[in-house]
């Protein structure tokens, strides 16, 4: 992408360090800033929102947009900024409609929204819309236009320039009193722990695992040759948005507009933290047994260990090329992971159960955090779970493939009689069993449902540095684009 | 064994245009289906592919081109895993210029089309309560391919 503004095509294959200022950092890389806070707004003001994007673009307003481009070694900015516009936001900015074109068979599901996948994705239940947190929910999506997600080193900070970004899109909002003029704050903490001996930071999930453990590796020029072992490297255009006549889809145009861009199902998901624990000490299980469950579930003990590599018991947490190196090609049986598992299911890494593609092909990339108060035993009440990005360049093969064809599956290609629905992410019907296997026998526990319950989500476009000059240069159309009428 | 059917049927039948009828029923017949993307996609039981000849007894119109098939799961969400093998996408994308119908050209190349592939072949699917389905057996409709491809001790 050249700098001057005028685009060129850029490699389908690999990321390239020119392409680093034109990507939004979070795309191919984690800030591991611990604290951080999502933003949903409407746009109210067409100008007032083009000029916002300018300013986020130009280095004129208090807060721009963090591209990918490498900090210096050890030096951390005090903020990270980033930004996704649903497809009502984009039609909200009145870009215009002889320019802009986005395929409807490729983008179908960004086009149509969150809200719109939710029986695909499992968002049926106590999941529907309907129950969503009131910006993002059945009756107000379509005014969910913007999404801004602040990441900081401290809480401190985090208040500091929440502040000025408020005040940066205050007059993009409508009038106070208006429809939509409410904004949707969410803040994430994720709970991190330090290991007592190596001094290793770790993130924990608030039900007790260790997170952010292992995401897709984008191809990008200079990479080492993958390790022996190591899953293959996905091919930038699967993450970031581009053209190529292997990619799965036709570029969004014009050219300034689709590529270096990708999508992001941003999810609010609700963790039932007391219904857990009290499901793992159900039938008198001790806390061995608890964890051994607990382990099983995951597909990953506690301390992040691969169950496949760790069948009996967690033992010292392995090195990190072990906790990502690995496949469930030996296990055709699902006795030291079960097919239901958490780690297999939403990443199967291929083996004999699912076809080789599968290994590349389905992946997103997380970009999400716990949320809520650390929870130390006590029902107090307090909701908590997880929330953030789930990104890749196609919702309906990526996100949405994950969602509604393994996690939500119960006739994910593992055993047949052991058959299932992911125990810790699925929309469990209630009264559902887990098998497992212990001694060289399966174990069949019941009685459990839904742990995980979806309290908000929105699928958002988010677009180059140079995608988001363009729209700030072009909106305001006479003859705006408008989202396409779908099939129902 | 009480299961979910994860096998499904696909009878799709294309008209196909005059000047290819021959053509394609020639090259069918000449060239065996490559089996290594069926492989690799790994959800495709059984596949036939062929144009109906000329003055078969069921005096059905020879301008038809039938593709049969056998697979495991949802049909729209792995058919991007099936145009993803380039031999597959090859036949289609050659296939699909020679089927008598205008929208079958804008579904080329099929890899960037997917899901308006899908719906084409839906749409042709006469094991589709909307054409003509009836029933359908199989002695293992809870087997996947890769579940008898890698039996295990409690796979039934």
């Amino acid at each position: 992408m050249s700098q001057s503004g005028a685009a060129t095509v850029a490699d389908p294959l690999k990321v390239h360090p020119e392409d680093f200022p034109d990507i939004q950092g979070f795309i191919l890389h984690g800030y591991n800033m611990p604290k951080s806070r999502h933003f949903v707004l409407t746009i109210g003001q067409v100008e007032a929102a083009l000029n916002f994007l300018s300013e986020l673009t130009s280095g004129s307003g208090a807060l721009s947009i963090t591209s990918a481009e490498r900090w210096p070694r050890g030096v951390k900015p005090e903020y990270a900024l980033n930004i996704g516009l649903t497809a009502r936001g984009l039609e909200a900015l009145k870009l215009p409609a002889a320019s802009l074109k986005i395929n409807q068979g490729n983008f179908s599901s960004f086009l149509a929204g969150a809200v719109a996948a939710a029986k695909t994705v499992g968002d049926v239940g106590p999941n529907d819309p309907a129950n969503w947190v009131a910006k993002l929910n059945t009756a107000n999506a379509d005014r969910a236009h913007l999404l801004l997600s602040l990441y900081t080193n401290t809480a401190e900070d985090r208040e500091t320039y929440a502040t000025q970004l408020r005040a940066m899109f205050a007059q993009v909002i409508p009038p106070a009193g208006a429809p939509g003029s409410d904004v949707l704050e969410w803040d994430v903490d994720p709970y991190i722990v330090t290991d007592p001996v190596t001094g290793e930071r770790y993130r924990k999930i608030h039900f007790g695992y260790t997170d952010g453990i292992s995401n897709p590796i984008i191809d990008e020029v200079g990479l080492l040759p993958p390790r022996p072992g190591q899953l293959p490297y996905v091919p930038a255009w699967q993450f970031v948005t581009r053209d190529g006549d292997m990619t799965s889809y036709n570029l969004p145009e014009p050219l300034e507009f689709g590529q270096n861009g990708t999508f992001s199902a941003f999810r609010i998901l609700e963790q039932d933290v007391v219904a857990f624990d009290a499901f793992l000490a159900a039938d008198g299980r001790d806390e061995a047994a608890q964890e051994y469950l607990a382990g099983k579930l995951c597909g990953r003990w506690r301390n992040a260990n691969p169950t496949v590599l760790r069948p009996d018991a967690p033992g010292d947490m392995l090195p990190d090329t072990q906790l990502t190196d690995f496949d469930y090609g030996t296990d055709t049986v699902g006795q030291p992971c079960p097919f239901s598992s958490h780690t297999r299911r939403t990443n199967p890494r291929g083996g004999p159960l699912v076809s080789v593609g599968d290994k590349v092909d389905n992946r997103i990339m997380r970009r999400a955090d716990a949320y809520g108060p650390h929870y130390d035993g006590t029902d107090d009440g307090q909701p908590r779970g997880l929330a953030g990005h789930f990104m890749c360049a196609m919702l309906s093969n990526q996100f949405e493939f994950i969602m509604s064809q393994w996690v939500d599956s119960g006739t994910f290609p593992g055993l047949a009689a052991q058959a299932g629905i992911d125990p810790l992410l699925g929309n469990v019907p209630d009264g559902s069993s887990f098998t497992y296997w212990k001694s060289g026998q399966p174990v069949t526990v019941g009685g459990f449902s839904r742990f995980v319950t979806t309290k908000g989500g929105l699928y958002c476009f988010i677009p180059s540095i140079t995608a988001i000059k363009w729209m700030a240069q072009n909106g305001g159309a006479s003859n705006p684009w408008i989202v396409p009428p779908l099939p129902s | 064994m009480a299961t979910t059917p994860i096998q499904n049927a696909l009878t799709a039948i294309f008209p196909i245009k005059a000047e290819f009828v021959d053509p394609l029923r020639a090259q069918l017949a000449a060239n065996p289906i490559d089996p290594s993307g069926l492989d690799t996609v790994g959800t495709v039981h059984f596949a036939r592919i062929f144009v109906f000849a000329a003055g078969n007894a069921s005096g059905i119109p020879s301008n038809l081109a039938a593709v049969i098939t056998t697979y495991d799961f949802a049909f729209a969400p792995y058919i991007q895993a099936f145009v993803n093998q380039p031999g597959v996408a090859a036949f289609f994308n050659n296939f699909l210029m020679m089927v008598d119908d205008p929208a079958a050209a804008g579904l080329v190349p099929v890899t960037k089309n997917a899901a308006g592939f899908a719906a084409f072949v839906q749409k042709y699917d006469n094991t589709n309560p909307a054409n003509s389905w009836g029933q359908w057996y199989s002695a293992y409709p809870g087997l996947s391919v890769q579940n008898i491809l890698h039996p295990t001790p409690t796979a039934s």
